[in-house]
């Protein structure tokens, strides 16, 4: 707080951030926009307002299916990618080990292959053995990017603290396991929290697998590109569109102000 | 040896990759001692220190606690305790919770634990603590928090990891003495980290002073001071003026030393086996040279001229100019009486003379 903050004048950079959230933001907001509109047709001219087509949302089973069946793939996803992630986390963030880096690059991988490469790949591999495409297979698709974004998160955490709290545990007299439990957990319960909330996002909204692995029962993404072919089904699927961008915002944003307390939480409390 | 020594560093060796940090090092250490690693940083002090707890294990040697090979068992199996250098206070737990951190296992009533608690809070000094939030306490107030955590179930040795290194230089002093009050009445065996020499000093019986992973020598402040064995432990222990010097002939306990332009020194033998012809350095200590405008009327003494003077309240320090000696010598004088020398008497003409018993003979580098 000493140092005063530099004012910055509204000049070239500010018109830039403007123009560049103008341009992330509006083409998302037409979705909310057309979801009110009295029209089957998605353009313009807009004409009327109407909540139509949320009701329809509403009653429509096969749409409200495919959301469960989004929702029963994403949190087993989150809940195990979270465990396992925080588990590598701890493993790289703890241990002398040979050939960390190298593991840590393959865990790491399934962030930056392309969807495509590795649903067909997967695809190839259950037609092969046999397996029946199901919400499974989707969710065992979704744990790798998942388990890599939750490692992510939890390596920044765990290095985060001062590390000689575990050896005060330990010096303490409690073994591994419960320094864990009555040190580790309570400092990074943040980061498991926006581990859980994002790699539920992750998985919810992943459409390119999910599309690959699919059976008889689509995810939400996959029911809502086979909507598209047919213009008068569409605008239900933009109301539920528009209810899921606002709890994603919500969740995200939860995400991100827990993540900071807890930093916060740990800076303030520091020597 | 064996019976007498709490705790026996016996030949132990540390090894992180190819950097060895601590080298063959044998201590023994008695039950009840306060006993000091001191050194500059990266000497393997504090490695030695995590060898004590658990939280490394020697490469190479055994370290026997009250007669027990610890060299398998874990830390917190170990009748050891440690105050950590960031003192380590949980962060999401309160005073009360810290301090009892330990007392998990005992399946303590609340009224219990509260009096064991308790019990650590009077003991330092903190009645009434019992829920405040780690966040609001001070520095001082935490590093005794920490200290009462390791001290609540009477651990046979504590370990201090340079405790009072954050701490502000007044808070220092005052926690010196408490510590070392509280060593005394607690009566258990202390290790105690530092690279503060004077804190090593005020506090300890016996002191270590280590450098690139071994010891250059193991006393009491009073003998590391007065009569250390090497230039390493006398240039980091206090200032030292040193002078390349040989032997000319040792008669009754005495040698005479030719140290060049310092003239002949007299210097006792102590019991360094000197012969005539070898080569040595003379040392002394600034407060030990006497400083004067007139020309001294004893027999060890040099014309020089002062070159800087510096004035520190309650002694001031002086470096003086002596013709064939490279270095300014430092000379440090108490302030008893008026001041004889300033900064106005720069270039003057002074003299230096100094008791025989106040040099130090080393072997020569």
């Amino acid at each position: 707080m000493s140092a005063r903050a530099k004012e910055v004048r509204f000049g070239t950079l500010g018109i830039y951030a403007v123009t560049y959230l103008a341009f992330v933001y509006i083409p998302v907001l037409f979705l909310p926009l057309f979801s009110f509109n009295d029209s089957t047709f998605i353009a313009f001219p807009l004409k009327g307002f109407t909540f139509q087509w949320y009701i329809e949302a509403l009653e429509s089973d096969r749409l409200l299916g495919s959301l469960f069946n989004s929702v029963k793939v994403a949190v087993p996803v989150a809940i195990l990618s979270t465990i396992l992630g925080t588990l590598a986390a701890k493993a790289v963030t703890r241990y002398r080990m040979p050939g960390k880096t190298p593991v840590v690059s393959f865990i790491m991988a399934p962030l930056v292959v392309p969807g495509i490469i590795v649903g067909i790949a997967l695809l190839v591999i259950a037609t092969t053995v046999g397996v029946e495409l199901s919400l499974f297979t989707i969710a065992i698709a979704h744990l790798p990017p998942c388990t890599a974004f939750s490692m992510w998160i939890m390596i920044s955490r765990l290095e985060g603290f001062d590390q000689s709290l575990e050896e005060a545990s330990r010096d303490l007299s409690e073994g591994a396991w419960m320094t864990f439990w009555r040190v580790t957990f309570p400092l990074i319960i943040p980061g498991i929290v926006a581990s859980l909330l994002l790699t539920f996002t992750i998985s919810f909204d992943e459409f390119i697998l999910a599309f690959f692995l699919s059976g008889s029962e689509p995810t939400l993404p996959v029911y809502m590109w086979s909507r598209l072919r047919f213009p008068a089904k569409l605008p239900p699927v933009l109301a539920l569109g528009s209810m899921i961008l606002i709890s994603s915002f919500v969740v995200v944003y939860f995400a991100e102000w827990f993540r900071r307390r807890g930093a916060h939480v740990e800076t303030s409390s520091g020597v | 040896m064996q019976d007498e020594s709490f705790i026996s560093i016996q030949d132990v060796s540390k090894n992180f990759g190819s950097v060895r940090a601590v080298d063959r090092v044998s201590i023994d250490i008695a039950r009840g001692e306060f006993f000091s690693l001191l050194g500059p940083s990266g000497c393997g002090k504090t490695t030695l220190l995590r060898l004590l707890a658990g939280f490394e294990f020697p490469t190479a040697g055994e370290i026997f606690i009250d007669g027990q090979p610890m060299s398998s068992v874990a830390p917190n199996h170990r009748p050891v305790n440690m105050v950590f250098q960031s003192y380590a206070i949980f962060p999401h737990l309160n005073v009360k919770r810290n301090i009892g951190y330990s007392l998990r296992r005992d399946k303590l009533s609340k009224a219990e634990f509260d009096a064991r608690v308790g019990e650590m809070l009077d003991l330092i000094k903190l009645p009434g603590y019992e829920e405040r939030a780690s966040h609001e306490l001070s520095g001082g107030e935490r590093q005794r928090v920490a200290l009462a955590r390791a001290l609540i179930r009477r651990p046979k040795v504590l370990l201090l990891d340079e405790p009072l290194g954050a701490l502000d230089k007044q808070l220092r002093e005052q926690m010196q003495l408490e510590l070392r009050a509280l060593q005394r009445s607690v009566g258990i065996t202390f290790v105690f980290v530092t690279h503060d020499q004077e804190e090593a000093l005020t506090m300890s019986d016996r002191i270590a002073v280590m450098s690139k992973g071994r010891y250059l020598q193991i006393d009491s402040p009073t003998q590391l001071y007065e009569a250390p064995q090497s230039r390493e432990v006398a240039a980091f222990i206090g200032n030292m003026n040193f002078f390349d010097a040989r032997v000319q002939e040792v008669k009754d306990g005495q040698a005479r030393i030719d140290a060049g332009p310092l003239g002949n020194l007299s210097a006792p033998e102590r019991s360094r086996d000197l012969s005539p012809g070898q080569n040595l350095l003379a040392a002394i200590r600034p407060e030990k040279i006497t400083l004067s405008a007139e020309k001294p009327t004893s027999t060890n003494f040099v014309k020089g001229v002062l070159d800087t003077a510096a004035y520190l309240g309650d002694r001031s320090h002086f470096y003086v100019r002596v013709d064939g000696v490279e270095k300014p010598i430092a000379v440090s004088t108490q302030n008893l009486n008026q001041v004889q020398f300033g900064a106005e008497n720069k270039q003057r003409q002074v003299w230096l003379n100094w008791s025989n018993d106040a040099i130090v003979l080393l072997p020569a580098d």
